[in-house]
């Protein structure tokens, strides 16, 4: 039902991601290299604090690499978020005069931040060479990692986009859960200093296990946590369903409302 | 049956007024906090069709068909409930009660800017808008120079829509939605926009689009061109559908409709202006005859020059007003009208306090008193913003030697006095 909503209207994704994209990139002067420079940038800041000033443990990972390989993903993931959640508010004008199937919004968002993420990505590849860290067949269960992901960002975005519509708070609030939610994700340390005590808990942000997993398949080489992966891809799947569901309930209200 | 192509049976549309337009957290909580002050407990989530209060019925039991080929115009005030039923019928919301059927694409005629992003070019653009529409990259490859030659846009193509005028916007929407074929037309307002010779192309495709079995339904202010357009008109007043009918029979019912709800009527605030009526979002201040030294008379002689000057106060912004002043003789004969509108001088917009005039180089008329008109209509119709009758009065008087007033005998008539000469060919 959903996918077959998308094939059927995959010109408008299409024309919509495009947009978002030729649109960016055309305002700003340096274009391209922001998407570039935000993650890289981030990384040396993190690296000068938590390597040179408080030394945090990497598990033996250099910490440049070590933040940027989960910098990366939590980029997409934040911008992607972030984008999506306000599409529908941003495109009111075209919500009240015409109907097309309403999650294009969210989704052609993300696709935008993907592309981005894409384009950063290839510093990441320079990166691994210099650090001569070898890719594997292990080094290819990060797609699967990234899938999940990408559905994880899908259910919130559809999520957030429409309580957006009712309460013009969640973009405020947005900002701050997403930065709270960086400190709760193992991107400046590592998953292996959090205390056992917290661990369930803590795992229940399925973001952890997913950034704990890249490391683990694309720097050590190292098969996941299954266990971790299998609870975050369980997070995922739920939200994901639920998400949809409210969506699907409340789209016929978004021209009333907007 | 299969040549109905809308057909609404009772539909009604209301909107949670408090529901209606977003809410913060904050409002959502201290409600919460003060029903529990003061009922004890949390109120029940007012759902809306329960209670009268808090509810607005834009649409009460509204019953229509629109067949194949066929035109229908859609008017009435501001909140009657046009917006509504042109959003039910592109889909973006549902009906309430009562169900629609349309059968065929739909094709909104979408506003300016709303599908377009300004960054990106005309080409982009009308890909991004053709594909909002339903349509393929390959099927807009295939009208892509239909559509850049309807707009008139050739060479324009590749700017960012950013720099276009607002009329070269309209153009290219237009060109886009009427390349694209759709059974069902919706067209708003927009029209004004465009200059006339646009305008008219429009006016012109829209009949095309008539005759070849497809419908249109045409909501705007814009009476004159729902007369010319439409083969049947709607009048909608307050979510209820007042007329319905033959286009000339239903506008003049508005028209008249309107006029009797005017802010003020029959008002004698003015001194001189025996009836006044309009809406009111601008006024006449001052209406007064000069001579062609710029003072004001009272008394001419036919063949004068003469200014009629008018000061206003629009009371808001009002787009490209149109401002009319007529002569009346004591026969209560128009003999003379004459208006000032965007035609004359292109787009443009009053707001505040202003003036012009009106320099008539002469006037070959009959000696007796003349009365002036004056009114200020908007741009969209026959409503009349401020229309004064008789707002100044002045004499022509005779005058020996004018070559208008040696032979006013028995037998002179008429309204005017045509400049003109006698010859006689065989006189003995």
């Amino acid at each position: 039902m959903f996918f077959k909503n998308l094939y059927n209207n995959r010109e408008i994704l299409y024309q919509l991601t495009l947009r978002q994209i030729k649109a960016r990139y055309k305002q700003s002067v340096l274009g391209i290299f922001w998407v570039i420079l935000k993650p890289l940038f981030m990384m040396i800041i993190f690296t000068i604090i938590f390597s040179k000033m408080v030394k945090v443990p990497t598990d033996g990972i250099p910490y440049p690499i070590f933040s940027y390989c989960a910098l990366l993903p939590w980029q997409f993931f934040s911008s992607a978020f972030s984008t999506a959640t306000s599409s529908l508010v941003g495109s009111s004008n075209l919500i009240q005069q015409i109907y097309f199937p309403r999650e294009i919004f969210p989704l052609s968002s993300i696709i935008a931040s993907l592309f981005d993420f894409l384009i950063a990505s290839t510093i990441f590849i320079t990166f691994l060479i210099y650090y001569k860290i070898n890719i594997t067949f292990i080094s290819f269960y990060a797609i699967l990692l990234f899938m999940i992901q990408g559905l994880l960002i899908i259910g919130l975005s559809l999520f957030g986009s429409a309580l957006n519509v009712f309460y013009r708070d969640v973009g405020h609030a947005l900002q701050f859960i997403i930065q709270i939610w960086m400190y709760a994700t193992p991107i400046i340390y590592p998953l292996s200093i959090v205390p056992e005590k917290i661990l369930p808990v803590y795992l229940l942000n399925p973001m952890a296990g997913i950034i704990d997993g890249y490391r683990k398949v694309i720097i050590q080489g190292l098969s996941p946590n299954w266990t971790y992966i299998g609870i975050s891809a369980s997070v995922t799947l739920l939200c994901l369903f639920f998400s949809y569901k409210y969506f699907r309930k409340v789209e016929m209200k978004f021209a009333d409302l907007i | 049956m299969n040549d109905i192509a809308i057909r609404f049976n009772s539909v009604c549309k209301s909107y949670n007024v408090r529901e209606r337009g977003y809410r913060s957290f904050h409002q959502e909580i201290s409600d919460w906090i003060k029903s529990i002050i003061v009922h004890g407990k949390p109120l029940e989530q007012d759902t809306g069709l329960s209670s009268p209060n808090g509810i607005f019925w834009a649409l009460k039991g509204v019953s229509f068909e629109v067949k194949k080929g066929e035109a229908l115009g859609i008017i009435g005030a501001n909140g009657s409930g046009k917006t509504t039923i042109l959003r039910l019928l592109s889909k973006v919301t549902l009906p309430t009660k009562g169900d629609i059927d349309v059968s065929g694409k739909v094709a909104p005629l979408i506003q300016v800017g709303a599908g377009f992003h300004p960054e990106l070019t005309g080409k982009e653009n009308t890909y991004l808008n053709a594909a909002i529409m339903g349509l393929s990259k390959k099927e807009v490859d295939k009208k892509y120079d239909d559509i850049v030659s309807f707009a008139e846009l050739n060479g324009f193509m590749d700017t960012p829509v950013k720099r276009y005028s607002s009329g070269m916007y309209v153009r290219l929407g237009f060109a886009v939605v009427a390349n694209i074929d759709p059974d069902i037309f919706l067209i708003d307002e927009i029209l004004s926009v465009g200059d006339l010779s646009f305008q008219r192309k429009c006016l012109d495709t829209m009949g095309k689009i008539r005759k070849s079995n497809k419908c249109i339904v045409f909501v705007s202010h814009n009476i004159s061109a729902v007369r010319g357009l439409c083969d049947r008109v709607i009048w909608l007043n307050k979510g209820k559908i007042e007329q319905e009918g033959d286009p000339d029979n239903v506008i003049n019912a508005y028209v008249s409709y309107m006029t009797t709800k005017s802010t003020f009527i029959n008002d004698t605030s003015y001194v001189g202006g025996k009836t006044r009526w309009g809406t009111g979002e601008a006024r006449f201040t001052k209406v007064e005859v000069l001579n062609a030294k710029g003072v004001r008379v009272d008394r001419i002689h036919a063949g004068d020059k003469i200014v009629v000057r008018l000061e206003y106060e629009a009371f808001q912004k009002i787009d490209s007003p149109t401002f009319w002043i007529g002569l009346m003789n004591k026969d209560e004969i128009k003999v003379f009208g004459t208006y000032y509108n965007k035609n004359r001088v292109g787009e443009y917009a009053v707001n505040g306090k202003g003036s012009l005039s009106c320099v008539i180089d002469s006037l070959p008329m009959r000696p007796g008193p003349y009365y002036v008109m004056a009114g200020i209509y908007g741009d969209i119709g026959d409503l009349a913003i401020d229309r004064i009758g008789r707002v100044a009065e002045f004499k022509i008087e005779s005058m020996n030697g004018n070559e208008y007033d040696d032979y006013n005998g028995y037998g002179a008539e008429g309204a005017v006095n045509l400049p003109h000469r006698w010859n006689h060919f065989d006189k003995t």
